[in-house]
């Protein structure tokens, strides 16, 4: 038993999962998703129908929001934050000039994977030619990646991205999100007809 | 060292940090603590709401996220107690620092689904019934009712099942 719990959370894809700040905050809004309308429904404290009204209310509030951060943080806050990221570490120069994040987070990847399993990568084309690590350095980033069977991770860019999902979760998630899912949430209960029109 | 470079020193430890060892504490900390913050601020501006309701709401999200906040830290130290002896069972005490974050998930994920909303059910009624001068009702409105009014039927609607009370999220 304990060594099929030992292989589980010793498995390298779910040691990346747990290392990556999206996928831990989809993993949370999606469990607090399921856990609050659960007890919500247990709550003997409320009539049924309330119970009821307030666990969708509750679920869609949490799909909702998540879904919003999601869309704001793959478009505007893992591109911008970590242009910005490179800009503020230039002066430290530990991380190379990888043109987008998309570039790095291939790069990232495949400095991840077995070194044998690199050059068939599909991911290799995102990398360029010409980057190298310093303008003194022989060879390029890429070359390196299928010589050295151990690259450098280049963390700083892991954790600039990280960094920015943690921002982004405060102002997409806490701020944004939060609001724009108060103002469709009505709207939605009324259409699946769980919540009636105020009479005047 | 002026302000920019330390700014830059620090920011740079901190992406460093984060590059090699993230846990899902963080991002969940991150977030009960804005959320427990900042969704009470919103509510108690919302001047749409009665007084009563905007306290209530308030309230229920403070506590939520201050819930959320020891639940996460409590869980967190329970399993990062328990990763050593744990890995030591194992056989895979070299793994350890892999496995604190794994680990980390599951205490987040076990909180966020169980630990939280169960204790909200259990304090936040009394609690409220505590610091509030009336008891708190979440008993769906009643369907209209006609009542006599001075000789007048005066029909009395109540729209809306929540009554403003039994806001979400948090």
């Amino acid at each position: 038993m304990i060594d099929k719990i030992a292989s589980i959370v010793t498995n390298p894809s779910l040691i990346q999962f747990a290392q990556n700040t999206k996928a831990c905050i989809t993993t949370e809004s999606l469990f607090k998703a399921t856990g609050r309308p659960a007890f919500i429904m247990m709550d003997k404290h409320v009539n049924n129908e309330t119970r009821k009204y307030a666990a969708i209310k509750e679920g869609l509030y949490q799909l909702l929001c998540l879904g919003i951060y999601l869309t704001l943080i793959s478009i505007i806050f893992k591109k911008y934050g970590f242009k910005l990221a490179q800009k503020i570490m230039k002066k430290e120069k530990i991380l190379p000039d990888f043109k987008n994040v998309e570039e790095y987070e291939a790069y990232y990847k495949l400095a991840n994977m077995k070194k044998e399993k690199r050059a068939a990568s599909p991911l290799l084309h995102k990398l360029s030619n010409k980057l190298k690590e310093n303008d003194n350095d022989t060879f390029t980033i890429k070359q390196k990646l299928l010589t050295e069977e151990n690259p450098k991770l280049y963390e700083h860019g892991k954790g600039a991205i990280e960094f920015t999902s943690l921002a982004g979760s405060v102002i997409g998630l806490a701020l944004i999100a939060s609001q724009i899912s108060n103002l469709a949430i009505h709207p939605i209960m009324k259409s699946i007809g769980l919540e009636r029109t105020k009479e005047k | 060292m002026t302000a920019t470079d330390k700014f830059t020193k620090s920011f740079t430890k901190l992406c460093g940090n984060l590059g090699k060892n993230n846990k899902s504490l963080y991002s969940a900390l991150t977030i009960a603590v804005s959320k427990g913050t900042l969704r009470p601020t919103f509510t108690m501006l919302d001047k749409k709401q009665d007084k009563d309701s905007r306290n209530y709401a308030a309230f229920r999200e403070g506590l939520t996220g201050a819930v959320a906040i020891i639940s996460y830290l409590a869980t967190n130290k329970l399993v990062d107690k328990l990763a050593e002896p744990f890995c030591k069972k194992a056989k895979i005490l070299d793994k350890l620092e892999q496995v604190k974050p794994v680990l980390s998930l599951i205490s987040v994920s076990m909180s966020a689904l169980i630990v939280i909303p169960l204790v909200c059910n259990l304090i936040t009624k009394p609690l409220l019934d505590k610091v509030s001068s009336k008891p708190v009702s979440n008993k769906r409105p009643s369907e209209p009712k006609t009542i006599k009014f001075q000789g007048y039927p005066a029909v009395y609607k109540n729209f809306g099942y929540t009554n403003g009370k039994l806001r979400i999220g948090g």
